[in-house]
């Protein structure tokens, strides 16, 4: 039984939401305004100029950010996948679906310092190079650090985070959920940025 | 998402997860080949945000379960979405006015001060394409005019 705030787990009777959930939307929302901001600056440096190179043209390599997608998009499926194994009470099953998370986020990090970000530095392409390249390393350095930091919030979860588990699953299970918007979030946010810098 | 689904109902929203998943891997193909199709960069720009919009959707509607949430948060959402909309629509302002940008370099400013603190006559090429590339940054300035349309 939760002994902390009200409707940390129950619903408000107002909102009709737990307020977690409700902070976490109201969060991604300023979110939203963040990146948007950046798409914005990125759709005035792009009409600014008369020539823009396309992603595959400036060295961006297309398959590698395809590799990418498929990688984080199969990281919201598996954090998903672990908040509907805590509602079918099955916290081994969920705690095996974070780990997968943080191994598939993780994989994505690496692939991007190690295979773009650091052959395009030693190649001479940064952020100072261009315009395109400024945006590009912003805009997806700024992704990067949401990505590492929903590696550390759900490893919390997998690590002394889980104990929440056995004296209020309810709870935990929220907790999950609400990380989960976050996560989706940043999945979100790449489904736009890797057509946007990467083949248009 | 209500607080008692049953067992069944998880389950079934288990298989609907996977179902997405299946669906945002073949968008992703499809995004991508539609890339190498040659089409004009308006079209293109708008083919790509369509798929990615419908993508986003379903990360949305499903994973986020935004499909069945309540009022409040759609509401919180749209409030979002029109500032977000404005945001976007704030570069088409300085159409028609004297605003620039600084044109995208062939060579950086420092390899250009390089070249020609070595007395080098050909400045340094980057691997951009040389076609319709305006590189003459280091005579217009950062106030240079814009071509007309």
């Amino acid at each position: 039984m939760s002994m902390g705030l009200p409707c940390e787990v129950k619903p408000h009777p107002v909102t009709g939401l737990y307020n977690g959930k409700f902070g976490v939307w109201l969060f991604l929302a300023s979110e939203v305004m963040l990146f948007g901001a950046l798409f914005s600056a990125y759709v005035l440096l792009r009409t600014g100029v008369d020539y823009w190179p396309r992603g595959r043209d400036a060295g961006l390599n297309t398959w590698i950010g395809m590799f990418n997608t498929f990688v984080l998009i199969a990281s919201s499926v598996t954090m998903v996948m672990a908040w509907a194994s805590l509602k079918l009470n099955d916290f081994a099953k969920a705690r095996t679906q974070l780990i997968l998370t943080v191994v598939l986020a993780s994989i994505f990090l690496v692939v991007k310092l190690a295979f773009e970000y650091y052959p395009k530095i030693m190649h001479g392409h940064v952020p100072g190079h261009s315009n395109f390249f400024a945006i590009y390393y912003v805009i997806t350095g700024l992704h990067g650090l949401h990505v590492l930091a929903g590696i550390i919030v759900i490893g919390y979860f997998i690590g002394p985070g889980g104990a929440l588990w056995k004296t209020d699953p309810e709870h935990f299970t929220n907790r999950i959920e609400c990380t989960g918007l976050y996560w989706h979030f940043v999945d979100l946010v790449w489904i736009f940025l890797f057509p946007t810098l990467y083949l248009l | 998402m209500s607080h008692s689904m049953s067992v069944e109902e998880i389950r079934k929203q288990q298989k609907v997860y996977i179902t997405v998943f299946a669906a945002l891997g073949v968008m992703t193909v499809v995004t991508v080949a539609v890339a190498f199709i040659p089409m004009p960069i308006g079209v293109a720009v708008a083919v790509a945000m369509m798929i990615a919009l419908f993508k986003g959707s379903l990360v949305a509607g499903y994973f986020m379960h935004l499909i069945s949430e309540a009022k409040l948060i759609y509401a919180t959402l749209i409030l979002c979405v029109v500032f977000f909309i404005v945001l976007m629509a704030l570069p088409s302002l300085t159409v028609g006015e004297n605003v620039t940008v600084e044109p995208l370099y062939s060579i950086t400013p420092i390899e250009r001060d390089a070249a020609g603190a070595h007395g080098d006559t050909q400045a340094e090429t980057d691997t951009h394409s040389e076609s319709d590339m305006h590189a003459e940054s280091d005579t217009q300035g950062a106030a240079g005019e814009r071509d007309e349309p």
